[in-house]
């Protein structure tokens, strides 16, 4: 279900638990996302998004799983703030203004862009580099959310 | 006063921009520190200050990807755009069916325009936006002075004596008090803060402070004092001409005109309305840069105008105020030309000019005080301003410098 690929970067949630932060082994990977079919199925898309250059990573979290992959990971925790501050800053301005559900955030930084997707369960936070096209890797997300 | 005016203004313009784009359901502006600057007339205070404390609160956060330009929120029915200009957040919800770009091309182009046109008008203005926000592409929407439309003059050169001299700044040039009030009357508020010194004979420039001449007698005879220092910087003599220019503050070079139809569509609002058809090229002409700035002046500024009308800022000359009162007398007490108390009478006719407030236009020192006509005729619609030297001491200002002065009405 999830392509093989290296994790060496990668680090795994469950429930709170680190599982594996070397590597992680396929068979639990699959294991712990059958009750998630779309959380397994994202994460598959932002692992091929991964790949482009200009893409420095991701957060792909739900209720149970976290998965974090980012090219310099002494940030995770700053990465990880933002993303989560963010979802919370986009409900409350959202019950504000009466916007409707949140869909997407985009970020413009000094240095860096983000962009984040409210999927219900699973939420996806994108760091990329100013110059990288976000339409695009919304458009590759959008097919196989709506799969 | 100037925040006061700059605020109006800003929500005069989100109120505008709300007009030309009815999308936009509401529209506020804050700082960075919380200072609510301006909020439209559809948007409640209360809604405002939660939404501005957790984009305050996300930008502290976004310093891992070097803090906010822009934010966006989409949501099902509308979205929420943030942009920054410097200190500056301005904040706009709009419905999804809004055209995005022409949503954020009228943010971008109407707040730093209007912050700038603010500055203009109050160079001093405190807390001013700084460059970044003013410095935006589309914000050449209003011809004022530009450096190259500054008139130089020629004058001779003269010698500071010894004993002028030794009393006189040698980084000063010394100029006639004709030029000065030429220059006031000619580029109105605008702080002069130096001199631009130019010999046509060795096509050397200085730039240096300048005082009106300490006497008299070297008035009206197309003469400039300047010290040997300054004379050697520019490696001429006494009897050589020296072309003369005033330094204004910020004077905008507007010889860049828009090179492509995306600042063509930049220049005002009416045009980006029809921002389609320029695109597809369809020949709808635009109005000429001129129509636009003075339909954009118009809408944009239309309660600033009367605002300022009302409570008019003139730039004057300081003289010193000598005699008894000066000296010993009542030292909050200033000495106004006697055509400006006039115009003033003109302006707010029964109203009672109670006081004037005086500011010093670099530092931004300012004092209320009581005023009368200055008695010599003299010095009659010259511009001028007489201080007591120790009221001139509280406001870090001396004989010759530029004040602004604004009346103080019940």
């Amino acid at each position: 279900m999830v392509k093989k690929r290296d994790m060496s970067e990668s680090l795994t949630v469950q429930e709170g638990a680190v599982i594996e932060i070397q590597e992680i082994q396929e068979d639990k990977i699959t294991q712990c996302y059958t009750e998630n079919s779309e959380y397994a199925e994202l994460l598959g898309a932002i692992q091929e998004i991964k790949k482009h250059k200009d893409v420095v990573g991701y957060i792909l979290k739900s209720d149970s799983n976290a998965t974090v992959d980012l090219d310099d990971s002494t940030k995770l925790i700053d990465y990880a703030m933002l993303s989560s501050q963010t979802f919370d800053a986009a409900r409350s301005l959202s019950e504000i203004f009466k916007i409707g559900d949140s869909e997407s955030i985009l970020i413009e930084g000094k240095n860096l862009k983000v962009i984040c997707l409210d999927l219900g369960k699973n939420k996806i936070s994108i760091f990329m580099e100013k110059s990288c096209d976000h339409f695009g890797i919304l458009r590759a997300l959008i097919p196989q959310l709506s799969s | 006063m100037s925040n006061e005016a700059c605020n109006l203004a800003l929500k005069n313009t989100i109120n505008e921009i709300r007009n030309v784009c009815p999308g936009i359901s509401h529209t506020f502006i804050f700082r960075d520190n919380g200072e609510i600057l301006a909020v439209d007339d559809n948007t409640s205070e209360d809604a405002v200050n939660n939404a501005q404390e957790l984009i305050r609160a996300l930008e502290e956060r976004a310093s891992a990807v070097g803090g906010i330009e822009s934010l966006t929120f989409r949501g099902s029915k509308a979205r929420i755009d943030n942009l920054k200009f410097d200190d500056l957040f301005v904040t706009s919800i709009s419905s999804n069916e809004s055209e995005e770009k022409t949503v954020s091309n009228l943010i971008k182009v109407m707040i730093p325009t209007t912050l700038k046109v603010m500055q203009r008008i109050y160079p001093s203005m405190k807390d001013k936006p700084q460059e970044a926000a003013l410095n935006l592409k589309p914000t050449n929407l209003e011809p004022e002075t530009k450096a190259s439309d500054i008139q130089a003059s020629e004058f001779t050169v003269e010698n500071l004596t010894v004993f002028g001299g030794f009393l006189n700044d040698p980084e000063t040039a010394y100029i006639d008090v004709a030029l000065i009030v030429e220059w006031t009357e000619k580029y109105g508020d605008k702080p002069i803060e130096a001199i631009i010194l130019e010999a046509p004979s060795t096509g050397k420039t200085i730039q240096c402070k300048f005082r009106p001449f300490r006497e008299k007698k070297y008035e009206n005879k197309g003469l400039i004092q300047l010290s040997e220092k300054i004379q050697t910087n520019l490696n001429i003599r006494k009897g050589s001409k020296v072309l003369v220019k005033p330094l204004l503050e910020n004077p905008q070079d507007l010889d860049a005109t828009p090179k492509d139809k995306h600042e063509t569509i930049k220049l005002s609002k009416y045009s980006l309305i029809r921002e389609k058809n320029v695109e597809d090229n369809t020949s709808e002409k635009l109005e000429t840069p001129k129509e636009s700035v003075e339909l954009l002046k118009a809408d944009l500024f239309k309660e600033f105008e009367e605002y300022k009308q009302e409570v008019p800022i003139l730039q004057v000359l300081v003289e010193n105020l000598g005699g008894f009162v000066g000296r010993l007398g009542n030292h909050d007490f200033v000495r106004i030309d006697n055509i400006v108390i006039a115009r003033w009478k003109e302006i707010f006719g029964e109203k009672e000019i109670k006081a004037v407030i005086v500011k010093e236009t670099i530092s931004g020192k300012e004092i209320q005080c009581k005023f009368q006509a200055i008695k010599d005729s003299e010095f009659d619609g010259k511009s001028v301003i007489q201080i007591p030297e120790k009221l001139q001491e509280v406001l870090g200002t001396t004989k010759g410098a530029l004040v602004l002065i604004k009346p103080v009405v019940e």
